[in-house]
């Protein structure tokens, strides 16, 4: 379905890269995907809950409009898009070019297993001899040379780990298809050079890569001598010792270069010489290499540096823009001070291992067993930023998900032992709980009231238990109380770390990095670097939950889109296929089964002329025809042969692997002018695999799966799939930086936007912020995006305008508008953003009111700015977190305000350095790289003390009459009163939405409990109404700050976008529809239908279905009394035939 | 509960932490407490006096500074640095220990650790049970003439004291000389065994330095010169602590 010129490259398969991939493809561009592993899914293959559902719900990103174009099935176990080539296994090798129009080269690494050979029956396994590490379960189970990256892909191709795989052959001989060719001629003729003054390194780094590796392996001992061998015979790999008498490694090197400026060269050093090694690779080395070598280490490196450069790169691609979603990589607490024992003890596991462990398909199955001995599991302690908040660790940053996984893994585990009937203690050792979403603080309390213990501090070493039962955990919990506690599992929440690769990728493209390696980005920008065109999406710029790289990543699909669209990327592709099928709507079924033999291995003692005969006994069935290979293009030639020839109105073709066919089915369907939704494969190769317990065990499964096929056939409609037709028009509700942003970047992809703002101004709440923390000014921002929208010939402002009422669905809207002279007009849209913002909340607390020098945090920024406030008049403030915040009725956590006191208390701190601020908090949530001005605050002398919502602090105003307020609070840590003499006290009382109840009603839209938007899932469709068609960003949606905002904003836009972006949206195939006879208009159906694809129409009373809104999940049918509400694809009579067949 | 309330402004609070924060690299971290309490957990002084380092270190943050310049609990901390080890900041509670030990008046310092200190500026020898060089000297020779003759394969065994230009210079713990003697035995046979190239010293051969952990500054100063002074005048290379 690429409609459009426009191509857009992402780099990384995880959530990030498919939620980027997508909205650019629904949008109508061709995507390239590139993951470097052999699975899409990123860390999201390994983990199977997600809260607050503690569920998965990844599907829930799948196209809802146009389905067809899309697999619709569990998106972890792969994905398939008409527009996106998803290449695993695969990097990028080079850029080149400039916005618009980038060129890229690939590398695919090459495996020893041929995919479309492969039919994932795992022979190969049971005879592997190599025992290695399984990656996928984090190293707690064991795996073979040839394995599975993942347990769920689809296909499910297996493949060799070549670093490990000792080319012995035995799985080559076991292949029942011939999918293995294990020789690698290339390694047997590929020369490496080995340079050490040492004998003994020489030596035996050429057995084990002649032995192990099959390389061809030189050795020279001086440097001098190296180069002589280069000069005289060359070589194609260089392993280069740093330390050598006279001519030193680095001096080769340099001198290697200008012999041969393309020599692939690897520095051996020992561990006190790694700082020149890698001062050598700024010079040109490949990498190094640190003695002592471990074999087991050193052969597979050497092995991957061979396959680089031996890998052909790919033919040359343009692209207008770039999506890096790298993702993150995760701290490895062997590497500190390690004073838990991870590595050492074997109940010390990481968060990414207790993953596993909770898993159906990890190491224990998901029994919640110890990995030491496999004993039940009683008590779990989690430890919070391990390789977070740590400067030990260089991690002056917080990794910003922890808190919340910590909470989830607790709760999971929790339902797990409570299902099997066990009791399980749970306690999480923190710091801060930083439940910084909205739903977040009602998660905590809801875990801690079902059993999980909270207890802040830092435990100093975890050690076994003297009995050698279960491990020990001294803490020392906030009043000085000294506790030993003991655990049987203790579970590190490791942070972040820039992914793997990330470095590399980022100096390839010349893209900045932040102080702790991730990308960095541009002020008010959570996706753009300095290099237009190319963009962070997902995690890449710094670990984030589901929701937030979810954001992110539609974000950055926005920014990419919006380049490729100034190069003219939105043109319409010329050879745009316009499909006209043939109309057999009234024709009788005619079908043709075509069976592929797989060169006679599926049909081998099958006796054919009976199948044949057997089949055609149903007259619907008019051909059967035997193909050798319909994979290959000779088969499918012949199939389309059959097909021209006999021209039937259904076919059904018995095969392999039915997903590989979905491309190819529709480009048939294009070259016989026959609906594909009228063509089915049906894997007959795995009935043929599986023994069963009749006399002709194949044929009967096989002939099975094909009378299944059948019936499926003869029902399946012949109708053409519905569409609705697009006003290509957007309304934005909601002048602010959100609604400007949102405006705008539909605007600039050249759709008409109604921008509706019931103020006389735009800009919201830029007017009364003037800086960011990092000292970034916001007023040029207000103007500059003000002016944008104001002189853009798309955008239409209404000022001092609302919404009176509204009606529609996704596709076409009615909005009435309303001015400030009492003027309605309707106008009419495709797709409505909402971005309606929030205020500063109101407050009564604290003696609020009764003193003008209690303020809020948005008061002081006004008095800071305008100067009613002298920093150096002030001799101490006090600043209050979480007023009437976290607690109910407003129990969540507004996210900006620990931020802004950091701000102003730094700016204070700045102008006054002798000025006392004493912060009262309950957690600080300055998440991700806010964190290190937390750690400025500290250090600039701002003295923080915790309280707890039994122990609020208490203001006084001055009984003296010299207006001083006297603030009593609690020490905890020292269990004393505090009294402060305070010249200001000021109150962060967080943020209040303001989205109008009549205005969500009209869009047909929920909000949550307090007032903010509900989406339709909160992590896999974090800007969408559960109503398609309508979206919400800024903090009408969620507290957030400016670049938060603007990300939300611009997510909203591509996902309105898609919408948009057509005249006509077509729904999917299988959508729900209504029999009027038998309908009762009883509206039930109404009710039951979670995407209000439903409504009564009042003039012809009758029930009509929005086929573009239907999901075809069939909740109507199941409620409707009268069998009147029925699903595409799964009515009764088809069901029922298929499941006879299937019993046949 | 019970003590009196923490007094917080107008007045510009206490100077101490700031004082000590002058005298560290990096102010010793002290601001950056996240009161997180690993090195409360950790620390083998806890919970005594009812003291340990998150507290001692958030008094003088809050500029108890009577409290923390008088707390006995100072001179119960070891100065192992398990608190710093763990420290998510790297905070340097010991230094702040130690300077609270220095604001003692001298003579109110524990006896125990006052008396190792006094013993040891006694004579050259920098020993806290104020053993003699002399009679360091003969106990070494007796000691080593002992194993020459009684354990076989250690014929050759040497235990110089003031070998001029050997490699190493060894300081030895007063206890095994004074008490223990065949204690320092086990040490000499591994030195004997690599062939280092080792000696005493007669002067500043004791290597506890009971002065530190007074935070006598002169004093310590004055035991650790003597020593490095000796390990000088005899030409060594290296100065092998072996406290």
């Amino acid at each position: 379905m690429q409609t459009k010129i426009g191509k857009a490259l992402v780099i990384g398969g995880g959530i990030g890269g498919i939620r980027s991939a997508l909205d650019l493809a629904e949008f109508g561009y061709g995507v390239t995907l590139i993951e470097r592993t052999p699975h899409i899914g990123g860390i999201l293959s390994q983990l199977d809950y997600q809260f607050p559902t503690n569920r998965c719900g990844m599907c829930k990103m799948l196209p809802l409009v146009e389905r067809d174009a899309s697999s619709q099935f569990c998106l972890r176990k792969g994905l398939f898009h008409e527009n996106i080539d998803i290449r695993l296994s695969t990097e990028l090798a080079s850029v080149e070019g400039e916005p618009g129009q980038f060129k890229v080269t690939l590398r695919q690494e090459k495996n020893p297993v041929n995919p479309e050979l492969c039919i994932g029956c795992g022979k190969c396994v049971e005879v592997c001899p190599v025992d290695t590490a399984d990656a996928f379960n984090a190293g707690l189970s064991t795996r073979k040379a040839i394995y599975l990256p993942v347990p769920h892909n689809i296909p499910n191709t297996y493949r060799i780990d070549t670093g490990v795989c000792t080319q012995c052959g035995a799985c080559q001989d076991a292949c029942p298809t011939g999918a293995i060719q294990l020789l690698d001629e290339g390694r047997i003729t590929f020369n490496i050079l080995v340079v050490d003054d040492e004998l003994i390194v020489r030596d035996s780094l050429k057995e084990w890569l002649e032995v192990e590796g099959g390389f061809q392996v030189s050795m020279a001992e001086s440097g001098p001598e190296a180069l002589e061998h280069i000069k005289t015979h060359g070589c194609q790999l260089m392993l280069l010792d740093i330390k050598m008498p006279g001519m030193d490694g680095v001096e080769v090197l340099q001198k290697a270069k200008e012999l041969f400026p393309d020599l692939p060269v690897v520095m051996m050093t020992a561990y006190a010489t790694v700082e020149t090694a890698v001062e050598a690779m700024k010079i040109g080395a490949l990498d190094y290499l640190i003695k002592p070598f471990d074999p087991d280490a050193l052969i597979p490196k050497v092995i991957q540096i061979y396959q680089n450069l031996s890998t052909p790169v790919g033919p040359e691609l343009e692209v207008g823009a770039i999506v890096m979603s790298g993702g993150t990589s995760y701290y490895n607490p062997a590497e500190g001070k390690d004073t838990y024992g991870y590595g050492s003890l074997p109940d010390v596991v990481t968060s990414i291992e207790f993953e596993r462990l909770l898993s159906g398909t990890g190491p224990s199955g998901g029994k919640l067993v110890r990995p030491s001995d496999g004993r039940p599991i009683t008590r779990i302690a989690w430890l919070q930023c391990i390789g977070s908040r740590d400067t030990q660790s260089d991690a002056d940053f917080c990794s910003t998900i922890c808190c919340m996984y910590a909470i989830k893994e607790a709760m999971v585990a929790r339902e797990r032992a409570a299902r099997d009937g066990a009791q399980l203690d749970t306690s999480i050792y923190y710091m801060d709980m930083r439940t910084f979403g909205k739903s977040f603080q009602r998660y905590r309390d809801r875990s801690e009231a079902s059993g999980v213990a909270f207890k802040r501090g830092r435990v100093h070493s975890v050690v076994p238990d003297p009995s050698g039962e279960d491990l020990q955990l001294r803490w020392v919990a906030t009043d000085g109380t000294v506790a030993t506690d003991h655990a049987d599992l203790v579970v590190l929440s490791v942070g972040q770390r820039p992914a793997e690769g990330a470095q590399a990728l980022t100096d390839m493209l010349g893209i900045e990095r932040n102080p702790w390696g991730f990308v960095q980005t541009e002020a008010f920008s959570l996706t753009r670097t300095a290099r237009t065109g190319i963009v962070a999406s997902g995690a890449f710029a710094g670990l984030k939950d589901i929701s937030e790289s979810v954001i992110q990543a539609s974000a950055a699909a926005l920014a990419a889109s919006q380049t490729i669209h100034g190069a003219g990327g939105s043109i319409g592709l010329k050879d745009c296929p316009k499909t006209i099928y043939d109309d057999v709507a009234r024709q009788l079924p005619r079908i043709l089964v075509a069976i592929c033999t797989c060169n006679n291995a599926v049909t081998k003692g099958l006796d054919q002329a009976a199948l044949v005969h057997r089949l055609q006994n149903d007259p619907a069935v008019k051909q059967v025809h035997f193909l050798d290979h319909t994979c290959t293009a000779e088969g499918w030639q012949q199939l389309e042969d059959l097909i021209k020839k006999h021209r039937p109105n259904r076919v059904l073709i018995g095969a392999c692997l039915p997903y590989v066919y979905t491309r190819k089915l529709k480009q048939l369907g294009r070259d016989v002018a026959l609906d594909p939704r009228l063509m089915e494969v049906v894997d007959i190769r795995s009935a043929s695999l599986q023994p069963e317990a009749s006399d002709n065990p194949t044929a009967a499964g096989i002939e099975r799966i094909l009378t299944m096929g059948i019936a499926r056939l003869r029902h399946a409609s012949p109708n053409p799939v519905p569409t609705v037709p697009v006003f290509q028009r957007a309304l934005v509700v909601g002048g602010g930086i959100a609604g400007m942003t949102a405006a705008l970047s539909i605007a600039d992809h050249g759709f008409e936007v109604d921008l509706i703002e019931q103020s006389d101004q735009l800009g919201g709440n830029l007017h009364w912020l003037h800086h960011l923390i990092d000292g970034q000014e916001i007023e040029p921002l207000l103007t500059e995006t003000r002016d944008r929208v104001n002189h853009h010939p798309q955008i239409d402002v209404h000022l001092t305008t609302r919404i009176v009422a509204a009606f529609g669905q996704a596709g076409t809207f009615y909005s009435t508008i309303e001015d400030g002279d009492g003027q309605a007009r309707q106008l009419t849209h495709g797709a409505a953003i909402l971005a309606t913002g929030g205020s500063e909340a109101a407050t009564t607390a604290y003696g609020f009111g009764n003193s003008d020098r209690i303020i809020t945090q948005k008061m002081l920024e006004a008095q800071l700015h305008d100067g009613a406030i002298d920093p150096k008049a002030l001799k101490t403030v006090v600043m209050i977190q979480c007023v009437d915040s976290r607690e109910e009725p407003r129990n969540y956590c507004s996210r900006v305000c620990c931020p802004t006191t950091l701000k102003h208390a730094l700016a204070l701190k700045n102008a006054n350095p002798d000025l006392r601020i004493v912060v009262f908090y309950r957690d600080m949530m300055a998440t991700g790289f806010m964190e290190t001005y937390f750690t400025q605050a500290r250090k600039a002398g701002v003295t923080f003390i915790p309280y707890t919502l039994d122990g609020k602090p208490e203001v006084a105003v001055g009984a003296t009459g010299d207006q001083r307020l006297m603030v009593t609070a609690h020490e905890p840590f020292l269990d004393r009163p505090v009294e402060i003499s305070a010249d200001r006290v000021v109150l962060a009382t967080g943020i209040v939405p303001s989205l109008p109840q009549d205005l969500v009603q009209a869009y047909g839209v929920d909000q949550d409990e307090d007032a903010f938007f509900q989406e339709a899932e909160s992590k896999w469709r974090p800007v969408d109404a559960l109503k398609e068609g309508v979206f919400a960003c800024g903090i009408c949606h969620s507290p957030r700050n400016i670049g938060e905002s603007i990300a939300t904003a611009e997510a909203a836009a591509e996902r309105a976008l898609r919408i948009i972006a057509s005249e006509r949206v077509a729904s999917g195939s299988i959508i729900a529809g209504v029999h009027e006879s038998l309908c009762a208009l009883c509206e039930r159906c109404i009710e039951a239908c979670p995407y209000d694809a439903r409504m009564l129409d009042p003039d012809g009373e009758r029930i009509v279905v929005n086929p573009v809104m239907c999901q075809g999940c069939g909740a109507c049918a199941a409620v409707c009394p009268n069998d009147a509400a029925y699903v595409e694809g799964f009515d009764a009579d088809q069901v029922m035939e298929v499941i006879d067949a299937a019993l046949n | 509960m019970g003590e009196a309330a923490i007094q917080i402004g107008p007045e510009r609070p206490s100077a101490f932490l700031d004082r000590v924060k002058e005298m560290l690299p990096e102010g010793g971290n002290l601001d950056l407490c996240l009161t997180c309490g690993a090195c409360a957990s950790g620390c083998p002084a806890t919970g005594l006096h009812g003291m340990d380092p998150r507290k001692f270190l958030r008094m003088a943050a809050l500029g108890l500074d009577e409290e923390i310049t008088t707390t006995p609990w100072v001179w119960m901390c070891s100065m192992c640095q398990r608190c710093v080890y763990v420290c998510p900041m790297k905070i340097d509670i010991p230094a702040l220990v130690y300077q609270a030990r220095a604001a003692w008046p001298r003579e109110e310092r524990p006896k125990g650790i006052l008396g190792s200190c006094d013993m040891a500026l006694r004579n050259e020898s920098g020993s806290a049970m104020g053993a003699s060089p002399e009679d360091f000297t003969f106990v070494v020779e007796d000691v080593a003439e002992e194993v020459r003759e009684n354990q076989p394969g250690f014929e050759d065994l040497q235990a110089p004291v003031d070998k001029q230009g050997a490699y190493f210079f060894l300081n030895q713990n007063s206890r095994e000389p004074v008490t223990e003697p065949d204690e320092m035995i086990p040490l000499w046979k591994i030195l004997h065994h690599v062939g280092a190239d080792w000696t005493y010293g007669s002067k500043g051969w004791g290597g506890e330095n009971y002065c530190m952990f007074l935070a006598d500054d002169e004093s310590w100063k004055h035991v650790v010169a003597t020593s490095i002074g000796q390990a000088h005048a005899l030409g060594c290379k290296v100065y092998l602590n072996t406290e």
